[in-house]
């Protein structure tokens, strides 16, 4: 999967700031879309893609944890 | 993460309040405040059922100036507002039990409801479906949200959008 087809999950960063690591709730839309290890970008208003991986999901699909990928 | 409010509503007039003003489409902002709807499930008062569409701000208060909001964000536009020319709308104290954010940034965040017109999710309703919210709350949304950034006063633009970038002047704006 590349980056320009990856999954693209809106975000609030007015919650999450800097942070590089953190867990959001998912659309239903996107819900058994995403895997441990698989790659996505994290969109908000007037804040560049950001590449992240997803770091776990939640039994009931309901939050998952991504890890902002900086290098 | 859950949305917690706290029980001091401490702004006076004079406080200044922070807002990111969104790369130039209100829609961004607005699909932001309908994602978040359902976290804000009985935020207001007498609506247990139902939650809110709701804009972010901070203020500068309790030793948090609009440097250290501006420094504690990713956003690159921002913008600020007297509480005064805020007074009529309905602001809650908002924080959230998660700390991604510092501790002191997370204590003067407060949310802005944007009016829904009394709309109640019909039974069923999920967000993100096709055609989960009638077009016209929407348009009503993106109108109300129009006019509540019309009332701050923007900023100049970040440099950049890392923490580390030259941030402008708060303090000469004016």
């Amino acid at each position: 999967m590349t980056v320009q087809n990856c999954p693209r999950i809106l975000v609030d960063f007015n919650w999450l700031g800097h942070a590089e690591r953190f867990r959001v709730p998912l659309r239903p839309s996107i819900r058994g879309q995403l895997r441990v290890g698989d790659e996505v970008l994290i969109y908000g208003d007037d804040v560049a893609d950001l590449r992240a991986r997803v770091l776990a999901v939640s039994s009931d699909e309901l939050e998952v944890e991504f890890q902002i990928i900086t290098s | 993460m859950n949305i917690v409010v706290r029980s001091k509503m401490n702004l006076t007039d004079d406080d200044d309040v922070v807002i990111h003003m969104g790369a130039g489409d209100v829609a961004h902002l607005v699909n932001t405040a309908i994602d978040s709807y359902p976290r804000y499930a009985g935020l207001l008062p007498g609506r247990p059922d139902r939650g809110a569409f709701v804009i972010s701000t901070f203020a500068a208060v309790d030793g948090v100036s609009e440097y250290d909001i501006v420094a504690a964000m990713r956003h690159r536009r921002f913008a600020t507002a007297k509480f005064r020319e805020l007074k009529d709308l309905e602001i809650y104290p908002t924080s959230m039990d998660v700390d991604y954010l510092p501790f002191r940034i997370m204590q003067v965040h407060f949310d802005i409801v944007i009016p829904d017109g009394g709309w109640m999710p019909p039974a069923g309703w999920r967000l993100g479906l096709p055609g989960s919210l009638p077009d016209g709350l929407v348009v009503r949304l993106r109108a109300d949200s129009h006019a509540i950034l019309n009332r701050f006063t923007p900023l100049p633009p970040r440099e950049g959008s890392d923490k580390r970038d030259k941030y402008p002047d708060l303090t000469d704006r004016r």
